[in-house]
């Protein structure tokens, strides 16, 4: 579908408070878009200030009366924006500029800068605004203590210099108002509330809606695929065969494993359980819900990628009867599609609409998936390239739990022996690494 | 995808003064939701009102400060309601409330009686507001006149009524705040602006979507299958086979018939499937008109699983219990590792926001099945009636949204000749009387 809708650049920039989530919906929309096929990038003004004035800038450095402090702070707002329109001119397509832009003149010179020098770009802006006290204790908690800002800070401190610092901003703060004919969306508390101004196009809509299901409740997502099944052991693709011995013992060690992270029926009653339509996931979810005593859903969008005409092949035979089309596969995995089947590709644009659920539920998730579907779920939530996707290590027989937190999934990867119910996990090197507030290296601006 | 989240029934309010487009858009709504497959409908507080109150109401009926007016206008709203909650306690999934509502006093009334009858339901508002003067005039025109409120009326006389009808509705319109504590979304000035408080669930959310995809251009869909396919012409199924030379002949003629048609305009969206018979189709319209298609896996024809490349004979006699299921239950009935209806509506959808979002010329070129979901949401069809309906090889239908419905044209183009022959079943059908709705 994207490529109707590659025709304009977009620059989207953010405005709002400190602690009020922007950095959040960014690396949301970032992950999203990057995996939809859009080239995205985010420029973080906080990282370009950190670099340019040092991480030793307490709440004084923000206020607005401090003449040299602005100078600076203003600098790095403009280099940041520089490097933002020098990507989208060469080959980025959207840009996410992140930062507070919290006066009508900051927004007005962003404004101006992305008009005359880029060319042909649509801009959305995205105001969030959140008044509860609880919540943005919660942020500042979660997200700022970890920030080299605070370093050498104990947690107290560090929380009092931050309140200070959002005073500062606080002072001069204007809200987006309708007389600055910008295109905008403000979330007020957390989507409670969503007003839209001015807003067009396919790509700015489905920004929209994704960010109308946005919210932070933790809520874990369960991936695993069905239990081996017999074509699973004869190495065949495709089909529609059933469970093996093994794969139905799978099964109800899952059931299991379930019944233990979720110790009442209540909680039990909550989980979301989806499957796809084919025999060997259906087989599989009656197991599993049977145990835990819930209903489950079966959705056509979660079958296995089609792989038309080498359906019930095994990769040697594919190998042997379509040697040209294996070897093209091999190079070029992503975007190969199999003649009268699928490629990843379709895969993905077919199964955006489970992000849409999976990330509207705030209840837990159950994924009884097949490999191709999964790997493209997980590298959603995982934040991988959309070029790795077709090598993702998801093996049969491995339960995977993510928990959203911060600004990344934390990952537990669970090892289920279908023969004796062992469970083993798995130690997963998290891609996505929290800082390493010791060496204050630069891997910070990654995240 | 609907049975996510296990669906409460849902009853949607309209909001906003007279000709700001609540029936357009409860009906558009109306017809996206049994689309889906959520059976939707509309109720008309008008329709209630002229039923028991007469048509003669003018102006003066509708002064807040006639008491007697007023308690029959209350009276009507109730009954509207009534019937509403025993719509959804039947065999309805939403209704929608059409009227004006436009004093929290009523919206509070119709929330405490439904707490009270119906307490399970979810309840959601769009309140539609415009302060174009040109937009509402032309509503006016073009939907109050035709009403049975002013049949006897001169154009001018009836224009001025409405108008004071509308003012006598200013006097107490409140807009909704968000101290009513309600769901609610406002669309204001046709889409420009919109405001969302509080949407909860599936459904709501996938409303507030399809909602800001609406707009009142008044922008030509064309609908047409490939041109003869080789497994057309051997009654086969499925398959993924090129042209024949009618196919191709008639793909020519195609891209002439739309050079005429768009008389010049080259600013239009082409939509196509990834299978060959299609895409030859639209490369050959697209080299005669110099536009560009998409090629989308979306519109790929329904897949007809282990039936695929066999006749209807053939299907009979090696799986005879599927075709006589198949024959019972069109609908729903999925070919073994194929698809069903069902699922080709919901693999469609996408296309269907596609085409209401855009405000250029649609060409679609595609397949029968597909092509019968398509053209049952525009033409307003009931579900059960899709897989019958009607799509020729070698015919574009032209759809034409107007008001409250699509103006239709059929035209067969002779693959050999080129000659066109139009069948206009423009007015006929469709135009749901306001007593029908």
């Amino acid at each position: 579908m994207q490529d109707c809708h590659k025709s304009q650049k977009i620059a989207i920039c953010m405005v709002g408070l400190p602690a009020r989530g922007k950095t959040y919906i960014s690396r949301k929309l970032h992950r999203y878009l990057n995996w939809l096929g859009y080239n995205c990038k985010v420029f973080n003004i906080g990282n370009y200030r950190r670099e340019i004035c040092g991480t030793e800038c307490d709440k004084s450095f923000f206020d607005s009366k401090n003449e040299q402090a602005t100078k600076a702070r203003n600098e790095c707002a403009q280099l940041a924006l520089n490097d933002l329109i020098g990507y989208l001119n060469s080959d980025g397509e959207i840009a996410i500029f992140d930062g507070t832009n919290t006066t009508k003149e900051r927004r007005n010179m962003v404004y101006s800068s992305l008009l005359q020098q880029c060319q042909n770009v649509q801009t959305l802006w995205i105001e969030s605004i959140c008044d509860d006290v609880e919540v943005i204790q919660n942020n500042i908690r979660l997200t700022k203590l970890n920030n080299p800002d605070y370093v050498s800070m104990n947690p107290e401190d560090a929380t009092k210099d931050f309140l200070g610092r959002i005073k500062m901003y606080e002072e001069v703060y204007q809200k987006i108002e309708l007389d600055e004919n910008l295109s905008f969306i403000k979330l007020i508390n957390i989507g409670e509330d969503i007003q839209i101004h001015k807003v067009k196009g396919y790509l700015l809509s489905k920004i929209i809606s994704y960010l109308m299901n946005l919210h932070i409740y933790p809520r874990p997502i369960y991936l695993t695929r069905h239990g081996g099944s017999t074509f699973n052991q004869e190495n065949r693709v495709g089909g529609d065969c059933d469970l093996a011995q093994q794969g139905i013992k799978y099964s109800q060690k899952l059931g299991n494993f379930l019944l233990e992270e979720f110790p009442s029926q209540e909680q039990r009653n909550q989980i979301h359980c989806l499957t796809s339509t084919m025999k060997r996931a259906t087989q599989t979810a009656d197991i599993v819900c049977n145990i835990l005593k819930i209903n489950y859903l079966q959705l056509k969008t979660l079958d296995e990628i089609n792989v038309g005409i080498c359906d019930s092949l095994t990769y040697a035979q594919i190998a042997i009867q379509f040697p040209e089309d294996f070897a093209e596969r091999k190079v070029n995995k992503l975007t190969y599609r199999y003649p009268r089947g699928e490629s990843y590709l379709d895969l993905i644009s077919r199964i955006e609409p489970i992000i849409y659920e999976i990330e509207r539920s705030r209840e837990p998730v159950l994924v009884i998936g097949h490999q191709a579907i999964l790997r493209c779920l997980y590298a959603y939530f995982h934040r991988n390239e959309i070029s790795e996707v077709p090598q993702l290590d998801i093996p049969i027989h491995v339960v995977i739990k993510l928990t959203p937190a911060a600004y990344y999934c934390e990952e537990i990867r669970i090892k289920i022996d279908p023969e004796t119910g062992d469970k083993k996990q798995i130690e997963e090197d998290l891609q996505i690494t929290r800082i390493n507030i010791l060496t204050k290296k630069k891997s910070y601006i990654l995240l | 995808m609907q049975e996510l989240g296990k669906q409460q029934k849902m009853v949607i309010g309209m909001v906003g003064l007279p000709a700001r487009g609540k029936t357009y858009i409860s009906r558009k709504i109306c017809r996206y939701l049994n689309w889906m497959g959520f059976k939707s409908k509309v109720f008309n507080i008008g329709n209630y009102r002229r039923q028991i109150c007469g048509t003669d109401c003018n102006s003066n009926f509708f002064d807040p400060s006639n008491k007697d007016a007023s308690k029959a206008r209350d009276e009507c709203a109730l009954l509207a309601l009534n019937d509403m909650i025993n719509y959804l306690r039947n065999e309805g999934d939403v209704s929608l409330y059409d009227g004006t509502n436009t004093t929290k006093q009523r919206r509070k009334l119709i929330m405490e009686t439904l707490q009270q009858k119906f307490s399970e339901v979810q309840v959601f508002w769009v309140e539609s507001v415009c302060n174009d003067e040109d937009v509402i005039l032309r509503n006016i025109q073009l939907t109050k006149l035709n009403n049975p409120d002013y049949v006897g009326k001169s154009y001018d006389e009836a224009t001025q009524d409405f108008q004071q009808r509308i003012e006598q509705y200013t006097k107490v319109y409140e807009p909704i705040d968000m101290d009513e504590n309600i769901s609610f979304i406002k669309i204001i000035d046709i889409g420009n602006d919109i405001m969302i408080y509080n949407i909860q669930g599936f459904l709501q959310s996938k409303l507030v979507s399809y909602l800001m995809n609406l707009h009142i251009y008044p922008r030509p869909i064309y609908l047409s299958r490939h041109g003869e396919s080789q497994y057309n012409v051997v009654h086969k199924v499925g398959g993924d086979s090129d042209l024949t030379q009618t196919g191709i002949m008639y793909a020519k003629q195609l891209g002439k018939y739309f050079i005429q048609e768009l008389e010049g305009n080259r600013n239009i969206k082409m939509f196509t499937s990834t299978m060959k018979r299609a895409l030859h189709t639209s490369n050959e319209v697209c080299e005669l008109l110099g536009v560009e298609y998409y090629s989308l896996k979306a519109l790929d024809e329904i897949n007809p699983g282990i039936c695929d490349g066999l006749t209807y004979q053939q299907i009979a006699d090696k799986f005879p219990q599927d075709y006589e299921e198949r024959k019972m239950n069109k609908l729903t009935y999925r070919y073994p590792r194929g698809e069903s209806y069902l699922d080709v509506i919901s693999r469609v959808e996408q296309i269907i926001f596609e085409i209401e979002r855009s405000r250029l010329p649609v060409i679609v070129i595609a397949h029968q099945a597909i092509l019968r979901c398509l053209y049952a949401y525009f033409h307003e069809h009931e579900v059960p009636e899709i897989p019958k309906l009607n799509i020729p090889l070698h015919q574009v239908i032209k759809l034409v949204p107007a008001t409250y419905y699509c103006k239709e044209t059929r035209i067969k183009i002779d693959a050999m000749t080129g000659n066109s022959e139009i069948q206009d079943e423009a007015t006929i059908k469709k135009v749901k009387s306001f007593l029908d709705l």
